[in-house]
């Protein structure tokens, strides 16, 4: 009987340390050079780009939905990265302490890039910065869609549920 | 002849009618564009149109509003864009179009306060049914547009940002708008004529 408790005890932990597995995210200050860089990896792995700011409310509202999908998809090969254009100065002040209130579980990164105009072009044409905005790339699918507004979970959910099948 | 005729005139009629269903959307300003005159609420209480400013020679047109933080990191330079250039004859015009149903900070009696408190030298209207944005093609706040007076029409000379630094204005390298209005009050022909203006979004009336 005490074995099987053990027994149990020792699945149970199994379990929760499964799914709380920490995935080795990434919170950092980066330039666009950088940015780009993520942006033109070549492999079979969809890659979501979130443009966002605590700044911003309507991406605040959307943000835990999109941590939802980033555990749904989690098994998929889909990657959410959190592109941050927060202000520097509130880098440790500001934007840490929201994401580990909010248990975030992928990379995010604050863009230090203040002027807009000589980057913005490069992530897409048509892009007037607007926030929240969301970029989905599969370079080895020739996949770039800009999507410049809000996504609700099921909205974001059915757009991504044909790259993984 | 009779069924020539009448066929010629269905075809235009069919003609005009897929032109007017194919219709873009308007799309708002780009430079060379005449602009339209409004006719807004200022803080005070008082309607005010562009023509009633008879010896302007043009416009410094801002989107902006009370929340944004942009607009907020703005704000300073808005108010010496109009210290600037008011005297010269290109005052600021500051129109808050965002919906305050959305946006409650946004109200009218918000935006009076904010004139108020930070004693602004030009006149801060509001936009309530949100057309002036629209017709403009407005969708960020700030967003400016700078307007000269060129044969009784208000054209349009520049779009876009402020400076390319929200953050830090003393490390702003590039002033777009202080450069557009330099170059008309030299007679010049503006260099840069548009930027994306970065900020937050306009908040629109929810459909209902």
């Amino acid at each position: 009987m005490m074995k099987l408790k053990k027994a149990i005890f020792f699945v149970c932990l199994f379990v929760v340390f499964g799914l709380f597995k920490s995935q080795a995210q990434t919170f950092a200050v980066i330039k666009f050079s950088q940015l780009k860089e993520m942006m033109e990896r070549r492999n079979d792995t969809t890659y979501v780009f979130n443009f966002w700011a605590t700044w911003c409310g309507p991406c605040v509202k959307e943000f835990p939905d999109f941590q939802k999908l980033s555990r749904a998809y989690q098994n998929k090969k889909i990657r959410f990265v959190f592109i941050s254009l927060d202000f520097k100065k509130d880098f440790e002040t500001v934007l840490l302490p929201f994401l580990k209130k909010n248990y975030v579980i992928d990379d995010v990164f604050l863009l230090d890039e203040p002027d807009y105009n000589s980057w913005i072009d490069k992530v897409e044409k048509s892009w007037m910065g607007d926030l929240p905005s969301t970029l989905i790339i599969n370079n080895g699918h020739q996949l770039k869609k800009m999507y410049p507004h809000e996504f609700t979970y099921e909205e974001l959910d059915a757009v991504l549920k044909p790259l993984v099948k | 002849m009779k069924t020539k005729q009448f066929l010629t005139g269905s075809l235009f009629v069919a003609a005009a009618f897929v032109l007017n269903s194919f219709t873009p959307v308007v799309e708002g300003y780009k430079a060379g564009d005449k602009a339209i005159d409004f006719k807004l609420k200022n803080t005070d209480g008082k309607m005010v149109s562009l023509s009633d400013y008879k010896s302007a020679k043009g416009f410094i047109v801002t989107f902006t509003c009370n929340h944004c933080p942009f607009a907020k990191m703005y704000e300073e330079r808005i108010m010496a864009l109009d210290k600037k250039y008011a005297s010269k004859g290109y005052p600021v015009m500051a129109i808050n179009s965002n919906d305050p149903a959305v946006s409650p900070d946004d109200s009218y009696e918000n935006m009076i306060s904010r004139a108020k408190d930070r004693s602004y030298s030009f006149p801060y209207l509001f936009d309530a049914t949100q057309e002036i944005a629209k017709a403009y093609g407005a969708t960020n706040t700030p967003h400016l547009y700078v307007l000269a007076k060129e044969n009784g029409a208000l054209v349009v000379k520049y779009i876009g940002a402020i400076d390319d630094n929200a953050q830090d204005a003393t490390k702003a390298t590039k002033h777009y708008v202080e450069d557009a209005v330099d170059e008309l009050l030299a007679n010049k022909s503006v260099t840069v004529t548009q930027t994306k203006a970065i900020g937050c979004t306009i908040k629109w009336k929810k459909s209902t």
